[in-house]
């Protein structure tokens, strides 16, 4: 393993002072899951890695699940287990709790934070469709500042998360669900623990009180570079009252624009039927609370 | 600023200190400065749990953690919950269950229960599936494991702490054992390499 200087900062600020020396040789180290493995690879995203900056000794402060009114506030430090265990996660954000009880095994749960699994821009992470369709804003540390961002516009076309030099994430902020508002989360591994997701998909859906179908939100994980919402889909279930043939129109739809966006590749005559069913499960699931069809 | 760092941990029970480089994993050090290497290492990316150890009561992998990040925290390795004539109750059963061929995934499960165990005394039999998921066996299979650990929970929740540390027979905590111990070790050979090489 490359050798490299760790360094514990005595406070936020300093972090972010470290951070802003060092830029291009300096990250830092939350659960380390993800980091450690890349540098055992020897990957040549740490080629010139000199600074580690350790942000352990901030964990009191960077690991509190928090009801802020009509959000939660989540520090970027909170484990996979500690959101999977969270009364308020489960209560108010059911489909992050379920997407952070599939990550990884056990250990790497206990270990891994959802700073790190956002920061590392992985399209594969568990997380990310969840706090995307929940409209997550992040809280920045920069150098003498703070400012915040949607999570939707953080990361640039390459799928990299735009930060500038000595700033950091300390905090996600999201907004409650309504009691009138159904979600989901399915995932699709090569096998059921600790496999690497190929597919994901969270949905938010928003019913009227005579059953028709106010706001959705669907977001696929694992395709193209970015997660995003797929507005074109979303916009077909509004207005609507859920059924097997709105449902299935939906799910197609999805993967057109899957297939428009990213192009037809090797994994496409897998993913084009896996992408329709797994919408189609969690449509069903938001809907009517089973996976398979009532 | 330099490459080595100290470190203040408590190692099963005990406050250690350690100056090393920085670029060292927890399992590294457990291995080749205290000589504990009943912590094993398998994959090295955190895929095969062998290396399990129990830090702040919470099972994780020992190869995905730099030395620096242990510090003032509680760590437990396997030499941590057993001592050579005493087994724990989830060691006993996995010695009863016979959920061991070669052994070197056994310490990684026996941490992993463990640390379950002590967060959730009466686990059920998905609870302990989802416990171990993060461990893999490539000989015995996992259901003798799973049903070792559930009976080790049973038994914990069942009988007096004083009847199952009775020492009767060490490995078995006075239970009977569920096999007839050998009175003669059977002996194998090995036949002569002729007959190999002609195969070969």
């Amino acid at each position: 393993m490359r050798n490299f200087t760790f360094i514990k900062a005595q406070d936020l600020e300093e972090v972010s002072q470290l951070l802003f020396a060092h830029h291009e040789h300096s990250c830092i180290l939350a659960g380390g899951t993800d980091l450690l493995v890349q540098l055992h690879e020897k990957s040549k995203r740490w080629a010139e890695l000199d600074v580690v900056i350790d942000l352990h000794p901030f964990q009191a402060e960077l690991s509190q699940i928090e009801d802020i009114g009509s959000a939660l506030r989540i520090g970027t430090l909170c484990t996979h287990t500690e959101i999977e265990r969270s009364f308020l996660v489960n209560r108010y954000l059911p489909l992050l709790s379920k997407a952070c009880s599939v990550v990884g095994s056990p250990q790497i749960r206990n270990m891994g934070t959802v700073g790190g699994a956002v920061c590392n821009a992985s399209p594969a992470s568990d997380p990310l469709p969840p706090l995307i369709a929940a409209g997550a804003e992040l809280a920045i540390h920069g150098c003498g500042y703070r400012r915040k961002a949607l999570l939707s516009d953080f990361y640039d076309d390459m799928g990299m998360p735009k930060l500038e030099p000595g700033e950091f994430v300390t905090a996600f902020e999201v907004r409650k669900l309504q009691p009138s508002e159904r979600s989901s989360f399915v995932k699709l591994g090569r096998r059921k623990a600790l496999a690497i997701s190929r597919l994901t998909v969270a949905v938010i859906l928003d019913f009227q009180k005579d059953g028709t179908i106010r706001e959705a939100a669907v977001v696929p994980g694992c395709v193209g570079r970015r997660v995003k919402r797929y507005r074109q889909a979303e916009l077909m279930l509004c207005g609507q009252r859920p059924s097997e043939a709105l449902i299935a129109s939906a799910a197609a739809q999805v993967t057109e624009q899957m297939l428009a966006e990213n192009g037809r590749r090797w994994s496409s005559a897998y993913k084009e039927p896996a992408l329709t069913a797994l919408v189609e499960r969690a449509l069903n699931s938001a809907s009517y609370g089973a996976e398979d069809r009532l | 600023m330099s490459e080595n760092i100290e470190v203040n941990f408590r190692l099963n029970g005990e406050n250690v200190t350690i100056r090393t480089k920085a670029n060292r994993r927890l399992l590294d050090v457990l291995r080749d400065d205290f000589h504990l290497t009943g912590t094993k290492e398998g994959c090295s990316i955190g895929e095969c749990g062998a290396c399990t150890v129990i830090v702040d009561r919470k099972a994780v992998t020992s190869c995905l953690m730099l030395i620096g990040s242990c510090e003032g925290r509680d760590v437990i390795t396997i030499e941590g919950v057993s001592s050579p004539d005493r087994l724990n109750p989830v060691q006993r059963a996995i010695l009863e269950h016979q959920a061991i061929q070669c052994g070197f995934c056994t310490p990684g499960f026996v941490m992993s229960a463990t640390a379950l165990l002590m967060e959730n005394p009466n686990p059920t039999y998905e609870e302990i599936k989802v416990a171990l998921s993060g461990n893999l066996c490539r000989c015995t299979g996992y259901k003798q494991i799973i049903d070792a650990i559930y009976d080790a929970a049973q038994q914990a929740n069942r009988a007096d702490p004083a009847e199952w540390d009775r020492n009767i027979i060490p490995d078995s905590g006075g239970r009977p054992l569920p096999w007839q111990p050998l009175n003669k070790p059977e002996v194998c050979e090995l036949s002569g390499g002729n007959e190999n090489e002609e195969q070969s």
